[in-house]
């Protein structure tokens, strides 16, 4: 099991967390503008990257708090904590 | 807290095993409070996981701006001046009291964090799960737990630790 760090609670077993998927990605300002493209693109293409990778996790089993956090997809190892958003 | 509302195991005699005793504790008060601290007319603990001991009840931290009232009577837990909310939650969870040698190794059998005194010492708290159960967790002393556990799955977390108690040593 992993053992995730929370910044609110320290490290804690991976059970009690949920996972929130890639961090910084923004929701558009207007949907309508964009085409069927663009609209595919910001629902579902990620950047997937081999190495350090920004993600977001919530403790929901926990202190129940969103928090952003990198981790290399490769080793599982968590890296430093990141400003939400 | 309404008294003619039925407990989730009421009436149920305690589980004893070698080192340990489960118990269902009597009915209490329960708030759950949100926002800012500064918002509440009680004092309470600003570190996660930490618990605040007044007569008979306490209040654990359970997030950064979250607690969970125990044993407090409504009328002083539930005033709030400013940014915050408190919440009756006294019929939402049941409380249970593990008590004994074998407390933490009991508890272990459903529950993935590290329960040695000196990892989880007297005096802390936190939401966690058991089994499949979720339940907040405050450790009173070094052989005694509270456990709260959603009235819905107290019947679930209740079979779960007496099939478990048979097999401790
Ligand atoms: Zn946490």
């Amino acid at each position: 099991m992993l053992l995730i760090p929370c910044p609110f609670c320290g490290p804690r077993p991976e059970i009690e967390f949920v996972y929130g998927g890639e961090a910084h990605i923004a929701r558009p300002a207007d949907p309508s503008a964009l085409d069927d493209a663009a609209w595919a693109a910001f629902l579902h293409t990620r950047s997937n990257p081999r190495g350090r990778h920004a993600e977001r996790w919530r403790h929901l089993h926990g202190c129940a708090r969103f928090f952003n956090v990198v981790r290399d997809t490769v080793t599982d190892r968590f890296a430093e904590h990141e400003a939400g958003g | 807290m309404d008294d003619r509302v039925r407990g989730a195991l009421d009436g149920v005699a305690p589980i004893e095993a070698a080192g340990v005793t489960v118990s269902v504790t009597p009915r209490f008060d329960r708030a759950v409070l949100r926002g800012d601290a500064a918002a509440f007319g009680v004092g309470l603990p600003d570190q996660v996981g930490s618990v605040a001991e007044r007569d008979a009840g306490a209040v654990l931290c359970l997030g950064p701006d979250e607690w969970l009232a125990l044993a407090i009577p409504g009328g002083a837990v539930l005033r709030v001046a400013g940014a915050g909310a408190a919440v009756d939650v006294g019929h939402r969870q049941t409380a249970l009291d593990i008590t004994g040698r074998l407390a933490a190794a009991l508890l272990n059998a459903g529950c993935p964090l590290d329960l040695h005194v000196t990892a989880f010492p007297p005096g802390s708290c936190t939401r966690t799960v058991c089994g499949k159960a979720e339940i907040v967790l405050w450790r009173r002393a070094a052989e005694r737990f509270h456990v709260e556990v959603a009235r819905s799955y107290a019947a679930y977390l209740w079979a779960f630790l007496a099939e478990n108690a048979r097999g401790l040593r």
